[in-house]
């Protein structure tokens, strides 16, 4: 036993290439920051990070279609509800969001069956304008807002006549189209959102964000006090060929309650000062908001459809 | 951080450096202690002494690859205090398994108390990894560095378990030879 040890002594010998090599072999993480099965996390926090976007745009044509009366005092139940998800596996989940008058529906296309999570979503205080940068490459509008209730479309439409029919002119569509992001104006009534992973036995706090067809996304800062990790995540998506998109996003996780909040987006990093500022900022309530998401496939993808 | 940085900090002397290193490497090392000691609270002390000792190591040291640095620390620490409590009991887990298995490559007639002869058998033992496969190569390091599970091992290969205990009967036998033209048999 004794000259056994001895030659576990010896061990340590072993070039450090192939102690890399063993223990990339086995998933040693040399750092701390990752778990084993981050990859179903990053794409529930892509998926977290879209739907703030989402929100946001359907926000944007709410406020551009006049709709800017809607009251936003804190406290005041929204009347937001999920109406239905329904669709196969191999035929993508359809789902259908109701913002009070403004009804937005979301299909997601799989070709995978897996767990759905289920989400729900608080809305808090408006984020202050230059916390926010950029808008979504990811989502797209196929029909736009519309007054008078709510119904299928008939067929999908061009974007910018969309957006016109919800109110833009024709230069503030084109604007919108080509680069996708909204102006500081508009932004700033954009709530942040609360989302709390209400079946949360998959999901673990450290393991974080995506996968995505044409992009990746990579943690790139991380610190964590307590039960509550604060995380920089830079997400590259392929927009089209050869032209990619670039987005940081702020992320803050409490890993006993498992809720996330997506705090902000944009082209920038930003300091975790700076987010510790932003959480004070927020106030957050409920709303009963809910939202579900499947995030099995290898072929996930999102898209957006807002019509009236 | 880098590792660069994080020495950086040592070298600076500032205790942020103990902090980004556990952020960093806390998991790597402790999961290389419970490996040895089988034993949570075993395996956080061997990780709070690795800090220690990297505090007194730098400077003079400037590791270029922290984590086999501190790995190797923690794999000695965890050593050390398996050797203190198997003096009293045998330990248990993996660490008894593999050392049972290690000790068909020694003579009886070795002295382990000596530093020189540690020094050849280190010196021996990188060059029959360095000659090994890629496969073998893993396995090998994986069982007697990290003390993984052969169950772990097979699993990450697709194997058997019993087609790795296979590979790693003919990697001790390879061993015990290889121990014997170098005469530390």
């Amino acid at each position: 036993m004794v000259k056994a040890m001895l030659l576990l002594r010896a061990m340590d010998g072993i070039e450090e290439e192939a102690l890399l090599r063993a223990g990339d072999f086995l998933g040693c993480e040399r750092e701390k920051r990752y778990a084993p099965n981050r990859r179903r996390l990053w794409r529930t926090v892509l998926a977290a990070a879209l739907l703030a976007l989402l929100l946001a745009a359907c926000g944007y044509a709410v406020y551009r279609a006049a709709m800017s009366h809607r009251d936003l005092d804190p406290g005041d139940d929204k009347e937001y509800f999920f109406n239905g998800l329904d669709g196969s596996p191999n035929e993508g989940l359809h789902m259908e969001l109701n913002f009070g008058e403004c009804a937005m529906a979301l299909h997601f296309d799989t070709e995978e069956t897996g767990y759905a999570h289920a989400f729900r979503l608080r809305e808090g205080a408006p984020i202050p304008e230059d916390w926010i940068g950029g808008g979504s490459s990811m989502l797209r509008f196929f029909e736009s807002y519309r007054p008078g209730g709510f119904k299928e479309p008939e067929q999908q439409r061009p974007l910018d006549q969309c957006l016109r029919e919800a109110g833009m002119t024709e230069e503030e569509a084109e604007r919108w189209e080509h680069s996708r992001t909204y102006s500081p104006g508009t932004t700033a009534q954009r709530p942040a959102l609360r989302i709390e992973v209400l079946d949360g036995a998959y999901l673990h706090g450290v393991d974080l964000i995506l996968g995505w067809p044409k992009g990746e996304a990579t943690v790139v800062k991380e610190e964590t006090s307590g039960d509550i990790q604060l995380l920089e995540v830079l997400i590259t998506v392929q927009i089209r060929d050869g032209e990619w998109d670039r987005q940081n996003y702020l992320l803050r996780f409490d890993t006993r309650q498992q809720v996330l909040l997506v705090l902000a987006a944009g082209e920038e990093s930003r300091s975790f000062t700076q987010l510790e500022e932003l959480l004070d900022y927020i106030e957050l309530r409920e709303t009963g908001f809910r939202y579900a998401y499947d995030h099995s496939g290898q072929n996930f993808s999102v898209q957006a459809l807002a019509y009236g | 951080m880098t590792d660069s940085e994080i020495v950086d900090l040592y070298w600076q002397r500032s205790e942020r450096a103990i902090a980004e290193t556990d952020n960093k490497y806390g998991r790597y090392c402790h999961h290389i202690a419970y490996a040895v000691c089988s034993d949570r609270q075993d395996a956080e002390e061997c990780v709070n002494d690795t800090w220690l000792r990297a505090w007194n190591a730098m400077p003079d040291k400037r590791p270029s690859l922290l984590s086999t640095f501190l790995g190797r620390i923690t794999r000695n620490l965890a050593i050390n205090r398996l050797e203190k409590r198997t003096r009293q009991k045998r330990g248990g887990g993996e660490t008894s398994l593999a050392l049972d298995e290690l000790a068909e490559c020694l003579p009886s007639e070795a002295d382990p108390v000596r530093e020189i002869e540690l020094q050849e058998l280190r010196e021996a033992i990188r060059r029959f990894v360095e000659g090994l496969g890629e496969t073998e190569q893993k396995v090998f390091v994986a069982r007697y560095w990290y003390l993984a599970p052969v169950e772990e091992i097979s699993a990450r290969l697709g194997w058997t378990q019993s087609r790795t205990k296979s590979l790693l009967f003919r990697l001790r036998k390879r061993l015990r030879a290889f121990l014997e033209e170098e005469a530390l048999w």
